[in-house]
């Protein structure tokens, strides 16, 4: 299973290990939907004003 | 349960170690978005196999790769099957007669993809394009089914 999965089964505590998980999807998610806005706004249609 | 800082600043450098999601997604991305879906897109019948498949059997292939490789792959092939579609659609919305200009002007078929059709269907592709990536991003915990240690 995943690091956070036997983190928290080894230590019996679920709420850090997967609440930081969801923190870093978030973290991770944010600049690829700013790299594809910047994209978008280079080479994609331009926006209906 | 309360939350306990101490605690999650201890395990925050055994998750960074973890951070081979962002790794899978990255090659799995490239190897979607340039690779695969462009010849799911020319074998169109393929297409549906794969969009018909649950995710989890997507990683077992049968064929003895690495839990990681397998599962970059699995990722690869089963997004590239609705990103072929994507793909199918962006050249379906180039006005035909585009097409039928740049036959007038004896242009070959390399040259009215390179210069007329790709150029027109890129554009609206580029939204598209990010939704699947950070699809694939959220997909990774997935591979946790095949022994890969990744974030979740």
């Amino acid at each position: 299973m995943g690091e956070a999965r036997v983190i928290a089964n080894y230590n019996y505590r679920y709420l850090e290990p997967f609440t930081l998980v969801g923190g870093f999807f978030l973290l991770a998610s944010i600049p690829a939907m700013i790299g594809s806005r910047l994209l978008e706004r280079k080479f994609g249609q331009p926006s209906v004003q | 349960m309360e939350w306990n800082w101490q605690f999650a600043l201890q395990i925050l450098p055994d998750l960074a170690r973890a951070l081979l999601t962002v790794e899978i997604t990255v090659v799995a991305s490239a190897l979607a978005i340039c690779g695969v879906s462009p010849c799911f897109s020319c074998a169109y019948r393929h297409t549906g196999r794969f969009r018909r498949l649950p995710i989890v059997l997507s990683r077992r292939s049968g064929i003895s790769l690495s839990p990681l490789t397998t599962g970059i792959i699995g990722i690869a092939v089963y997004n590239s099957a609705y990103l072929s579609e994507a793909y199918r659609g962006a050249v379906l919305s180039v006005n035909k007669v585009q097409i039928e200009a740049a036959v007038a002007c004896n242009l070959g078929r390399y040259a009215t993809w390179r210069y007329v059709i790709i150029p027109q269907a890129l554009p609206p592709l580029i939204p598209v394009l990010g939704n699947y990536v950070i699809a694939m991003l959220k997909e990774t915990p997935i591979l946790s089914a095949i022994t890969v240690l990744e974030l979740y």
